[in-house]
């Protein structure tokens, strides 16, 4: 087991810098630079940067340079020193820009994968118990619409239903009398609050998929024979349920949170900046549309790793908890 | 409108000042005006502000906030904070005399992206604009001399005036920006236009010369005589000062380059030139820097808030001597998107926001709901919705119809103004060409008038005329190619698309093709250095004198469409662009001579001189007049200009003094 | 009518007693009748046989037996499960399942305690994320002790009891470590381990080669020897009914049409469909172009079915005008042997008779219907 995972990581190393090398090429095809968009926003300041200004501005940042001799700086200076490079944008270093938005952009991921998994699986779990209940067609009908509504129009939704009857449409992650205060009941419980709207909005279409995956893995396995096998044995509904059929029925769906983890911290960008939330996906947005290379990049990149390391967990967990698989890994190992 | 005239001695100051407090004047008159029923509350605060110097220190009074801390010993008593008694400035106030206190909710965008939000109206210039933005008017600055000739400028600082800090502000602050930051180019931008002063005969340009004449006095001296110095520093360098004290622990050139880049990193900077943009330029986040602003930052900015809190140490008060700012605290919270900011007006949150014309309507309808009244302040621009012509397009038989002025006059009229003055604008924009407006200088007669009927008949002779045959629906060019144009636009342009939809319609109508393209601000600038556009909807021209900035009017150097290519080649000296011709070069021969004049009433004359070639030769069209730029005003906060102009040489929000601007119940300003 | 010499033996005591059970089933095209009225009883330390093809609905009647059907399911008749030694032969002091509440406490106590069930498929009986010696436990730990010290010790002597070697290290491997016998070993394993009355095993051997049919044959009965339980062993090979059963019952469409000592079944088949199945055996000494007899025609679907013997339309042995006209009803034949055949029903009714005539066929045997006789070999 062991050996599996050390050489599915040694693989991933390759296939993270094929990653990133398409994505820093990708990201300066647009025509232009840094230097061109800063140059227009400048210029709705009022301000006016001379050529000879924009020249020296494009030289200190290496946008003179192809793309390539940019690509392998960059990479030297990761490998090296650890540097991510700077973002022209915020004029700070990447590492700087991420950190900031990191802690925001892990509470809002965490709490919707969460969400996610603590309401789907009960739901799905009774869905299929109570087939063809009333509560299995209302929880379907319900998850449907779920899922075919986009997460900004949901978002939006929210939004104006809480302003209705709340009168305070909570955007953002805090109320502002708290933004500067230290840590004290009342501001996390003001944080929650505000979590509420951006955790359901991200949440639901996952929760809903994941609703409709459960309740047909569920109805899958307590047809099985071994469910059969232990109510003829005596074993009570609730243990068979649960022993038997749910825990069959998860090991698909926990392999799975490798990848809606990477679902999660992508997906969630529009619904950030209807609610106007802190987190990474507005900023990285912007980053890539005013080509800040080495910030966009770093995302990236940082996404690709993501998702090959949710891809090996969810095969590590799926080995664990399968040992048909584990068995058959072990042989080809 | 007469630039007031530049011969001063030190007794004159006083003069100015009184000038100012007629500023104030003015736009009470004007503010007086717009609402009858206070006339005698006009009258009062005329009164009040009738008081130029603060008698004695007995006067001062500080807000509580204040009060408090140096009762608890943190602070210096209010008499050793503020500059000496005389020296005090006294700022007049719109409406009322305010009250200490409350939090005024300010919405910005992220710090990198929109550092000027908060900049702009909290800047304080060494001389800023008049209210009427007739001149300039000593505000950091006390006042200032100059000799006949306009080569000496003497100018004289506030006496007890103190940074932030409580350190004292000098002569040495004023040097240490000319020695260290500005001539050095420390920050990456080139020395200011206003520090050079031109040779009338050769065109050489040669740089001022900076020295101290004592603690409080500063003496600029050129070599050739440089009119409008103190107009151009206000809109070029706007302050003209860094604190000596803090710069020293900072620039290489005192403690070395390893130390210096040792601070950048810890500032989170890679190199010294990132470092020093934000320290000198942009430095107005940093919560040790000291500023002379009225509220200085308490914390860096983060990620959704932050709180700057009013300057102890600001050096202005009231006529009644309470010093100034009236709000104690201004909360900054970032938005995302516009849409939070209507969100949040709508909810009564924000106190003041800022608001593009299409969210009149909006607005209006939830005033009442959200307790605010919207206020719409005047912009220098000459039309709202218009076309440029790129002037050298990359294909020449175009370039030859942009050039021809029956071409420009068909597309002119070939458009219904009234239509999309409705649809654009709800009327608001008159349905007129590109001209100044009325009451405005430089004001032209028949000009709003040239080429403003809607007369397809018109359109389609003028075109037939050119020879440009029709054959089927489209017009044909001398080689053969239907006639076909590109019209470019900025996607994230406010109602992007809608304006330029229109235009095709009409267009097509006399028998052009036009192929409307929204392209990204990037791309944009891309497209207009290269010269690859063809007709343009974004931005407008216009601007307040020439003499103050006449970019989009002179082609002086690149960046707006119709002169991009002609501008390039001013600034690099020939070496790129294209050289103009007739009207487009007699722009700049007038502008050169504008600027060798002394004399204001000449200046004058050789600007309406620019503005007149633009109403002859109507290189951009305008279809919609300008629109007012908009804000909703919490109805708590008074002492906000409801008409005036808005405009960037202004500052902005900066214009209506915000310094004076005050809650009438702090204590309501809870949410 | 031959006979087979009498089995002197007294009959084991009762253990369970199955009287009219019916299991019916909505369905979108009408009421399938799958179990309808079948009775027969178990004795200790014997195993009855139930043969049937595919449909005849033998292993319905075996889960109804513990109530393992789905609530839509409709259940009636008596399962009545005597007490130890045998007392309320006569119906008192005995549990009738059918009373019980499904998946209730009471009904638990019965499954894999007194009554066990083993199924055809070993490989997806057991769950492959536990370990054997789990689910084996499992049972135990429900039915016998609470220890787990002690279960696992239990679990480890039914393990080779049953004749898995190595059970210390096999005890916590899965399911597809183990091949198909070892499983069902397995599986016999844990039905017996809580030492049930009534074994019942569905096709146990089916898939299985051979070889370790017969081993899991052999060892059922020996356990058998060993602990006196009940066996009903339901299968449609009557190949291995010959050699394990002491009784048998021929299922059709949900009913029983035939039931006998095996012997006598084997040698005395009375039910056309019996005999037709034993027919349609390959056997040793049959030449080669001789053709195996199949039955004609396929089971039909238990819906909707005409009152009339169901077997009649595949039947070699039909009498016009009479078998489909009622159905038959359950004759004694002798004292072990029930058959359900108009061919052996004084009563039966008359071809082209008027109804209420007296005047019988069946007893004079120049009328009787030929019926072609076959002593087996």
């Amino acid at each position: 087991m062991l050996t599996y995972i050390l050489r599915r990581t040694l693989m991933m190393i390759p296939v993270v810098l094929v990653i990133s090398v398409i994505v820093f090429w990708i990201i300066q095809l647009p025509p232009g630079d840094y230097v061109s968009s800063h140059v227009m926003e400048l210029q709705k300041e009022g301000e006016q940067l001379s050529a000879a200004e924009q020249d020296a501005l494009r030289e200190r940042y290496g946008l003179d340079q192809p793309w390539y001799a940019q690509y392998l700086a960059w990479i030297w200076g990761i490998l090296t020193r650890g540097d991510l490079g700077y973002s022209f944008a915020y004029s700070q270093p990447v590492l700087a820009v991420v950190e900031r938005y990191m802690a925001t952009t892990l509470i809002v991921a965490v709490a919707s994968m969460v969400f996610t998994y603590v309401v789907a699986i009960p739901i799905g779990v009774y869905s299929a118990v109570k087939q063809y209940s009333v509560g299995d067609y209302v929880f379907t009908t319900v998850g449907f619409l779920g899922m075919a509504t986009p997460n900004f129009l949901l978002a939006i939704i929210l939004m104006y239903l809480s302003y209705i009857w709340f009168g305070n449409p909570m955007l953002g992650l805090q109320s502002p009398e708290y933004a500067a205060q230290g840590w004290s009941p009342a501001r996390v419980l003001d944080m929650l609050r505000h979590l509420v709207i951006p955790v359901v909005v991200i949440g639901t279409a996952s929760t809903c998929e994941l609703i409709r995956v459960m309740r047909g893995q569920m109805l899958d396995e307590m047809t099985k024979q071994h469910v059969l096998t232990a109510r003829a044995k005596g074993v009570k509904e609730s243990t068979n349920l649960r022993k038997y059929s749910l825990r069959a029925a998860l090991n698909p769906i926990v392999s799975t949170i490798g990848w809606s983890l990477t679902a999660i911290f992508t997906g969630s960008t529009i619904t950030a900046i209807v609610l106007n939330l802190p987190t990474q996906g507005p900023v990285m947005l912007d980053a890539l549309m005013a080509q800040d290379m080495y910030l966009a990049g770093a995302w990236l990149g940082f996404m690709a790793i993501l998702t090959v390391i949710g891809t090996l967990i969810s095969d590590i967990l799926l080995a664990w908890l399968d040992p048909r698989i584990r068995d058959e890994r072990r042989a080809r190992a | 409108m007469a630039i007031p005239s530049r011969t001063r001695t030190p007794v004159e100051f006083r003069r100015r000042t009184a000038l100012g407090a007629l500023g104030g004047m003015g736009l009470l008159a004007v503010a007086g005006c717009a609402n009858s029923s206070e006339g005698t509350a006009a009258e009062e605060v005329e009164a009040i502000n009738q008081v130029e110097e603060i008698d004695s220190s007995e006067a001062l009074t500080e807000s509580p906030m204040l009060a408090r801390r140096v009762e608890a010993g943190e602070l210096p008593p209010i008499t050793e904070r503020m500059p000496e008694l005389e020296d005090i400035m006294v700022e007049p106030v719109l409406e009322q005399i305010g009250v200490h206190g409350g939090t005024w909710n300010f919405p910005t965008r992220a710090s990198q992206e929109g550092p000027w939000e908060i900049g702009k109206p909290t800047e304080e210039a060494l001389f800023r604009f008049t209210p009427e933005g007739d001149g300039v008017e000593p505000n950091v600055a006390k006042g200032f001399d100059v000799n006949d000739d306009l080569t000496e400028y003497t100018i004289h600082l506030r006496k007890g005036m103190k940074w932030s800090d409580g350190h004292p502000f000098t002569s040495a602050d004023v040097m240490m920006w000319w020695d260290s930051i500005m001539r050095p180019e420390v920050f990456g931008r080139s020395v200011y236009d206003a520090f050079w002063s031109t040779d009338p005969a050769t065109g050489e340009r040669a740089m001022a010369e900076f020295s101290a004449v004592d603690d409080h006095t500063v003496q600029i001296a050129f070599q050739h005589p440089r009119p409008m110095f103190l107009e151009r520093v206000a809109i070029d360098a706007k302050w003209m000062f860094a604190p000596a004290h803090w710069m020293k622990e900072v620039l290489d050139e005192f403690i070395g380059e390893e130390a210096a880049l040792a601070i950048a990193e810890e500032r989170g900077y890679e190199d010294l030139e990132g470092w020093y943009e934000s320290a000198c330029y942009y430095y107005w986040f940093w919560p040790d820097r000291p500023m002379l602003r009225a509220w200085t930052p308490t914390a860096e900015p983060g990620p959704e808030q932050v709180t700057w809190e009013r300057n102890p140490y600001y050096w202005k008060s009231d006529p009644e001597g309470n010093q100034l700012p009236y709000i104690d605290e201004l909360s900054l919270e970032t938005y995302q998107d516009p849409s939070h900011v209507e969100l949040q007006v709508l909810d009564g949150h924000f106190d003041i926001g800022q608001f593009e014309f299409s969210s009149f309507t909006l607005l209006q309808e939830n005033a009442e709901k959200g307790d605010y009244r919207v206020v719409q302040w005047e912009t220098a621009d000459w039309y709202s919705h218009g076309i440029q012509f790129n002037l050298e397009p990359a294909d020449q038989t175009l370039r030859g119809l942009f050039h021809d002025e029956r071409f420009r006059e068909a597309l002119s009229v070939a458009v219904d103004r009234e239509a999309l003055s409705e649809q654009l604008t709800l009327g608001l924009g008159a349905p007129q060409q590109s001209s100044i407006a009325e009451g405005r200088p430089f004001h032209q007669e028949g000009w709003a008038e040239k080429w403003a009927s809607y007369d397809v008949d018109r359109a389609n002779t003028l075109l037939d005329d050119l020879g440009l045959a029709r054959s089927g629906d489209w017009r044909i060019r001398p080689d053969g190619e239907p006639l076909r144009l590109t019209l470019t636009q900025e996607s994230e342009a406010p109602q992007a698309g809608q304006f330029e939809e229109l235009l095709k319609h009409h267009l097509e109508e006399i028998g052009i093709q036009i192929d409307v393209q929204l392209v990204d601000g990037g791309r944009f600038g891309e497209l207009n250095d290269s010269g690859q556009l063809q007709l343009t909807t974004r931005g407008a021209i216009g601007g307040i004198h020439p003499i103050f900035r006449p970019d989009t009017v002179v082609p002086l150097r690149a960046g707006t469409p119709w002169h991009n290519q002609y501008g390039t080649w001013y600034a690099s000296e020939g070496a790129s662009g294209v050289e103009p011709t007739g009207d487009v070069m007699e722009l700049i021969t007038v502008y050169r001579d504008m600027s060798a004049q002394t004399d204001p009433a000449q200046i004058d004359s050789y600007a309406e001189q620019i503005i007149q070639f633009h109403q002859k030769n109507l290189w951009a069209l305008g279809y919609t007049g300008p629109v007012p730029r908009l804000f909703s005003v919490s109805n708590n906060l008074a002492n906000v200009p409801t008409e005036t102009t808005f405009a960037d040489e202004f500052r902005d929000l900066g214009h209506g003094r915000p310094a004076q601007f005050t809650f009438v119940d702090p204590e309501a300003e809870t949410a | 009518m031959t006979t087979t010499p009498e089995d002197t033996t007294p009959p084991a005591h009762l253990v369970l007693t199955v009287e009219d059970l019916a299991v019916h089933v909505p369905t979108e095209h009408g009421l399938l009748r799958a179990v309808d009225g079948v009775s027969f009883e178990v004795r200790a330390g014997r195993t009855l046989g139930i043969v049937g093809e595919s449909g005849s609905g033998k292993s319905l009647t075996a889960k109804s037996l513990l109530r393992l059907h789905p609530a839509a399911f409709r259940e009636s008749g008596r399962v009545l499960l005597h007490g130890a030694d045998g007392s309320g032969a006569d119906g008192t002091d005995a549990l009738d399942i059918m009373e019980l509440r499904r998946d209730g406490p009471m009904i638990r106590a019965v499954r894999g305690r007194r009554i066990a069930l083993i199924f055809q498929e070993p490989m997806t009986a057991f769950s492959p994320l536990h370990t054997i010696g789990d689910q084996i436990m499992e049972a135990i730990l429900l039915h016998r002790t609470a220890d787990r010290a002690e279960a696992r010790d239990i679990c480890l002597e039914w393990m080779l009891r049953v004749g898995i070697g190595d059970a210390q290290r096999r005890i916590d491997q899965y399911p597809h470590e183990f091949s198909g016998g070892m499983r069902q070993r397995a599986m016999i394993a844990m039905a017996l381990s809580c030492e049930p009355e009534v074994l019942i095993a569905d096709e146990p051997t089916t898939a299985l080669d051979v070889t370790i049919q017969a081993q899991v044959l052999e060892l059922m009965q020996e356990l058998q020897a060993e602990t006196g339980m009940a066996i009903v062993f339901i299968t449609h090979d009557l190949a291995v009914v010959a050699g394990t059963c002491d009784e048998v019952a021929v299922m059709y469409l949900g009913r029983i049409v035939e039931q006998a000592p095996v012997r006598e079944l084997f040698a005395n088949p009375q039910h056309p469909y019996t005999r037709g199945l034993l027919r349609s055996i390959p056997r040793f000494g049959m030449g080669r172009d001789e053709r195996l007899q199949a039955i004609e025609g396929t089971v039909p679907q238990a819906i909707d079915l005409p009152a009339m013997c169901s077997f009649r339309d595949r039947c070699g042995a039909r009498i016009e005008g009479v078998c489909e006209t009622a159905e038959p009803r359950l004759l004694e034949l002798t004292d072990r042997h029930q058959v359900r055949c108009f061919l052996h029903d004084p009563d039966a009714p008359v071809p082209d008779q008027p109804v209420g005539s007296t005047e019988s066929t069946a007893s004079d045997p120049a009328h009787a219907p030929v019926v072609p006789e076959e002593s087996p070999a």
